[in-house]
């Protein structure tokens, strides 16, 4: 397959009724306006195998997204690398991770990108179905606007 | 559970083993094994997390916003979600949608029916069955399983999952937010030039189910461990079965009577939707937030097996145990043998959901065949438009892990006062905790734990594809297991990570 866009991708990966967790993607809106003519922008409330299809045919994507390790407090940013993530069985394909998906296209010659940065918010995870972000995701959310965007404009300066 | 827990363990000498989800799967999908002095299993419990606020959410909306916004909710399976609203919403409203309507909702529902369960097939089944449970851990993932079903099958199995999902695409919307289902119909037909692609992919969608029962034969019935495995008494409960059934009792994934068999295989209850509290109650544990749906009229007796425990079971083997047998020729066939070869029915063992899964897809695949021949498809009528006030609306359609249960009530205007939803996986609670701790209790002796007896126990639920919807993306990504033994005072004896 070829490219089907010279342009880096931003995937934002999150679900806006769970709170906290949708923090990616009012990320990824909020940068609409700034990147949407040198970047695509790319929205999913699905990962796991969904993944494939989002990525595939880019040279470079930033995904950003919640995280809820429960190894920072709320708000923490953090930028994880492909190391972080092992391929493993999982609970359940729909959280087939990162790693499950690049050997994958690894090994079935699907075009995937060759640069993947992750961005990661630690989040409140509290369960509820609510709108909106809670206090700690709140205060960070300008420095996640922030990190994210360092990356873009890297990108874009040496596309 | 987890700190008070440990508290009572103090100077008791038992232990306390964790299988715990380190991501942002946190308090999803727990377990925790106790063991005693001995090093025998006490009582192993699986945590499933419970969507909460979802009436207050729904409170004072539009009643038809529901299948949008329970689409949303659940990043899994918003397919399922969207089909149970928009029933619930035909219910609500009295209406009735036209033929056409119904065979639309029926072609979107049969792709993704047999879309999902391909995946679950080779990338979640395939760990544990192509691979091996025995398998090295660092075989026991995708590219495992690719090596062992070679890249030619890899490849097939990637290119039929998207062609289904552009199917559902084009004449639902986006599968992440689907947009076809109104309250008595569609939004859009389909034109008779669109037919013949149709047919095309449903042929070959049939050639792959075919071929992906031959892969399950080959790679999984000819191996007698695997055989034994999945007709072993730690993976074996005798509960009651819920399906949705058609007119002539088979197999239905969009609609129909819903089911239930009794152990024996008997038929206990059939019943419409709308009665569904009639014959389910919830039983609240202190050690879960999941209230446990069991059978009424049996009533709740523990965790336990048996014509006198209302617990139940839902998803693809409870399906074929609920029905008579197949709707489609195929998928008869392959439910004969599969009746056949494990002892008849019904079938108890947790995990031949994986057969009763490649079977499925067959009558998924057959099913888009006869639709794509039914001339009603292209109708032009695809929908009756409600003239009646809306009152109460239940909806249920078996998603791919089970029977899906979608309630609303609203006022005269149509705004919600009262929402109530079954998922799949709690109808499935129960079970699964039965099938969680029978794992461990069969599996862990004299405290010895391995990754290979983690595995097993994992198997025990995976079998089910248990969906813990609220959390649906993946930072890090996979589900990573930590397993702790500890002492009697909390102090970690040994940790097993992956």
């Amino acid at each position: 397959m070829p490219d089907r866009q010279p342009q880096p991708l931003l995937l934002a990966l999150g679900n806006t009724l769970m709170g906290d967790d949708g923090v990616a993607l009012l990320a990824a809106r909020a940068l609409q306006r700034r990147y949407r003519e040198r970047i695509d922008i790319n929205e999913s409330p699905i990962a796991g195998f969904a993944l494939l299809d989002l990525l595939s045919g880019y040279r470079r994507a930033l995904i950003i997204d919640a995280s809820s390790t429960g190894k920072a407090p709320p708000g923490t940013i953090r930028e994880f690398h492909r190391e972080d993530f092992t391929p493993d069985v999982s609970a359940s394909p729909h959280y087939a991770g990162l790693p499950d998906i690049l050997a994958l296209g690894s090994q079935l010659g699907i075009p995937l990108p060759g640069e993947i940065r992750i961005l990661g918010m630690e989040i409140e995870d509290t369960g509820m179905i609510r709108e909106g972000l809670g206090r700690a995701a709140a205060g960070s959310f300008p420095e996640f606007l922030r990190r994210a965007g360092e990356i873009l404009d890297d990108w874009i300066t040496r596309v | 559970m987890q700190s008070g827990a440990l508290d009572t363990l103090k100077g008791t000498g038992r232990r306390r083993v964790t299988i715990d989800p380190i991501t942002r799967l946190e308090g999803h999908g727990k377990i925790d094994i106790f063991l005693d002095e001995k090093g025998e299993v006490e009582r192993a419990y699986y945590q499933i997390p419970e969507l909460r606020g979802f009436e207050i959410f729904s409170l004072g909306r539009p009643a038809e916003e529901m299948p949008q916004i329970t689409s949303r909710i659940c990043g899994v399976c918003p397919t399922a979600h969207h089909m149970a609203a928009t029933k619930a919403l035909d219910d609500l409203y009295h209406v009735d949608p036209p033929p056409t309507a119904k065979k639309i909702r029926q072609l979107i529902y049969n792709a993704f029916m047999l879309e999902d369960h391909a995946l679950h097939v080779y990338i979640l089944g395939g760990p544990d069955f192509i691979v091996g449970p025995d398998a090295p851990k660092e075989m026991r993932n995708v590219a495992g399983v690719i090596e062992k079903v070679g890249v030619e099958t890899g490849k097939k199995v990637i290119a039929m999952r998207k062609r289904l999902r552009e199917l559902i695409t084009h004449l639902g919307g986006k599968i992440i937010h689907p947009v076809f289902g109104l309250p008595g119909g569609v939004a859009k037909g389909l034109t008779a030039d669109e037919i013949p692609a149709l047919r095309e992919l449903a042929d070959e969608s049939i050639e792959f189910a075919k071929f992906t029962l031959g892969v399950f034969k080959n790679i999984v019935l000819a191996n007698e461990k695997y055989v034994s495995l999945i007709t072993s008494e730690e993976f074996t409960h005798r509960t009651y079965s819920m399906g949705l059934v058609d007119a002539n009792n088979r197999v239905n994934f969009y609609d129909g009577m819903v089911r239930v068999t009794a152990p024996d295989g008997k038929e206990f209850a059939k019943f419409a939707p709308s009665k569904y509290l009639d014959v389910i109650a919830e039983h609240v544990e202190p050690w879960s937030y999941v209230k446990f749906p069991y059978l009424k009229q049996v009533g709740w007796n523990g965790f336990a097996d048996g014509a006198g425990s209302g617990i139940y079971s839902v998803a693809p083997l409870a399906r074929l145990n609920a029905s008579d047998g197949m709707a489609t020729p195929e998928a008869q066939k392959a439910y004969e043998e599969l009746v056949a070869t494990l002892g008849g029915k019904p079938v108890h063992h947790t995990l031949a959901n994986h057969w009763a899964r490649v079977i499925e897809m067959l009558q998924a695949a057959e099913t888009l065949r006869e639709l794509a021949d039914d001339p009603l498809l292209t109708g032009k009528e695809i929908r009756t438009l409600p003239t009646e006030k809306p009152t109460v609306g239940v909806g249920i359609v078996e998603a791919p892990r089970g029977t899906l249960i979608h309630h609303y009530e609203t006022d005269e205007r149509g705004l919600i006062t009262k929402a109530n939803l079954i998922v799949a996986t709690q109808n499935n609670a129960g079970r699964i905790a039965m099938s969680v701790d029978k794992a461990a209790k069969g599996l862990i002796h004299g405290g010895i734990v391995n990754d290979g007896l983690l595995n097993k126990i994992e198997m025990a639920f995976r079998a089910y594809d248990p969906c813990n919807a609220c959390s649906t993306h993946s930072l890090p990504g996979q589900m990573p297991i930590t397993l702790r033994l500890r002492n009697g005072a909390g102090e970690i004896l040994r940790e097993i990570g992956r």
